[in-house]
């Protein structure tokens, strides 16, 4: 077993997987305890669905000006990937205005921009094939590229998971507090629109700093699986953070080394891990409460 | 020479001037001007859809009126939503988030939910609780609580950041005979000791014969009486149109709280 940490550890590139890996799933694990608290999350799966759109239109630009035509490949899709950050934000800010202001329920808005930048993002591709632009490595768009990170991207990527950390610790108590009800939190001075806001493009955000690691179809299982985990046990915000958080960067360690063991996929290693620890989760929970139930009746 | 009236230097604890309110273009509120003093008990009566918890919202600051003005001691609404407690009708919160008493009460106190709840709030929020007779439910999740229990633990929380004026509306509903007669007993001791306000939408004529000085009685959003009760308790249109079908613990339930 010392031999083949030893031996992982000797890889650069795993290295940075396993630093990168595990900042981003802390990220989106915490992330993911506000928008399951606040029952939207269905809401990661369709800003990471607005992602390929935002991606693939900021490849369409690029070919369209001449910016990245020089090497494609994964060199473009990174860059793709941090530039379309920004877009990917601006469309979750777009989501939580048109919810606001059209009344709409949360699956509603995403049911409409999730197929809406979907398609956006089949056209752009289908224009950009038009050009003399090479190829966008779409498998890695689709499901990651953890082993492809380089030094710049997991700068970048540590930058913006700490931030989304500090941020959920922070702004995010607020989040959670208009999640538990907006009236209350407005009568103790909450700005229940700006947090709303903040939940939609915060979420986008985390969504975009993920997609280099996990891909967009993968994603949103680093929103869901370490929140719905926490959420099992019930504890207070703090907890279920730490426990998020704790739950997410050990899959991701794990779901790598499974991956490089058996030299299967990254990304579908990490989903699967997650999947069994999550099991393993409320399988405990159940017999805890089974047994906390026996105790209670016999006394 | 700069004037000061006194009506600068003590400004009521609630005025309403010329409140108008419609909503998707249907008006639900019709010029509601009223004023109350610091340490009265107004009690907002009327059926059901005449206006008093969108009344009650308004003066909270959590919607905007389409015309005219509230005052809160002389401060806009969302100003003065610090000194200002409530507790709602319909308990609105998310039943699946694991929010314990104490964490509620944290939260009110800290204008943010709290990550872990900090000794010197916790003492605060037992204080609270012990106001109303709760302190045992400090630890326990909401969802764990009964409606009376919900509504104590609700009261706790916006009492326990000393307000000057405290908002209730129809705090009273699910509460069973016993539990009227202590919460309102704890209400009468806080005006009375503390010269809290307090406004309260209720149906019970129980309540407004124990507690109110001033009634207002709304009917279609319009302010249809406002005064004190042994004034408008003598009128028959007043006490039907606010109180019958809904007053069923005034028979099980008697004699003024001593708290």
């Amino acid at each position: 077993m010392l031999s083949f940490l030893a031996e992982i550890l000797a890889q650069d590139f795993m290295v940075r997987a396993l630093i990168g890996g595990a900042l981003v799933g802390v990220a989106c694990a915490m992330m993911g305890v506000l928008v399951v608290q606040r029952g939207i999350t269905f809401v990661g799966d369709g800003l990471a669905h607005t992602m390929f759109g935002s991606a693939a239109l900021i490849a369409l630009f690029s070919a369209l000006l001449g910016e990245f035509n020089r090497a494609g490949g994964d060199d473009d899709f990174a860059r793709f990937i941090w530039l379309a950050l920004p877009v990917n934000v601006t469309v979750g800010l777009a989501m939580a205005w048109v919810r606001r202001t059209g009344k709409l329920r949360g699956d509603t808005v995403i049911g409409i921009f999730f197929p809406v930048m979907f398609a956006a993002g089949v056209l752009a591709l289908a224009l950009r094939r038009q050009t003399e632009a090479p190829p966008v490595n779409m498998e890695a768009l689709l499901f990651g590229s953890v082993l492809g990170m380089t030094k710049t991207d997991l700068m970048v990527t540590a930058a913006g998971a700490v931030a989304i950390a500090i941020l959920v610790l922070t702004w995010g108590r607020r989040i959670a507090y208009a999640a538990f009800d907006a009236d209350l939190a407005a009568m103790s001075g909450v700005r229940v629109a700006l947090a709303e806001y903040a939940l939609f493009g915060l979420s986008a955000a985390v969504v975009a700093v993920s997609a280099r690691l996990a891909g967009i179809v993968l994603v949103s299982s680093l929103l869901a699986i370490p929140a719905g985990a926490a959420a099992i046990w019930r504890g207070s915000y703090g907890l279920q953070l730490l426990f998020a958080a704790v739950f997410a960067a050990a899959s991701v360690k794990t779901g790598l080394m499974i991956s490089y063991a058996i030299d299967a996929p990254c990304g579908a290693m990490i989903v699967l891990t997650m999947g069994v620890l999550f099991t393993a989760s409320w399988v405990l929970k159940e017999l805890v409460s089974l047994v906390k139930g026996g105790n209670d009746a016999r006394s | 020479m700069t004037v000061v009236t006194e009506n600068a230097l003590f400004p009521p604890a609630l005025e309403a001037k010329g409140v108008s309110l419609a909503i998707a273009g249907r008006p639900v509120l019709h010029d509601v001007s009223f004023r109350i003093e610091r340490g009265d008990f107004l009690c907002i009566c009327g059926s059901n859809g005449a206006g008093k918890t969108m009344f009650t919202k308004v003066l909270l600051g959590l919607i905007e009126p389409t015309l005219g003005s509230v005052s809160l001691g002389g401060l806009t609404p969302k100003a003065g939503r610090r000194k200002t407690g409530y507790v709602p009708q319909r308990k609105n919160f998310d039943r699946l988030f694991p929010a314990k008493v104490v964490e509620v009460i944290a939260a009110h106190l800290e204008g943010a939910w709290p990550l872990f709840v900090r000794e010197t709030t916790r003492d605060k929020a037992a204080a609270a609780l012990r106001l109303v007779g709760a302190e045992q439910h400090i630890d326990k999740e909401l969802r764990e609580l009964s409606g009376g229990e919900l509504q104590r633990a609700f009261l706790a929380r916006a009492l326990a950041a000393e307000p000057d004026l405290l908002v209730l509306d129809e705090p009273m509903a699910g509460v069973d005979a016993k539990g009227i007669h202590d919460m309102t007993a704890l209400l009468d001791h806080l005006v009375r000791q503390r010269g809290m306000t307090v406004v309260m939408v209720t149906h019970s004529l129980t309540v407004v014969e124990r507690c109110a000085s001033k009634i207002l009685f709304m009917q279609d959003g319009h302010v249809r009486a406002f005064g004190p009760p042994a004034e408008l308790l003598q009128d028959e249109h007043i006490r039907e149109g606010a109180f019958t079908g809904h007053d069923h613990e005034h028979a099980i339930t008697s004699g003024r709280g001593d708290y």
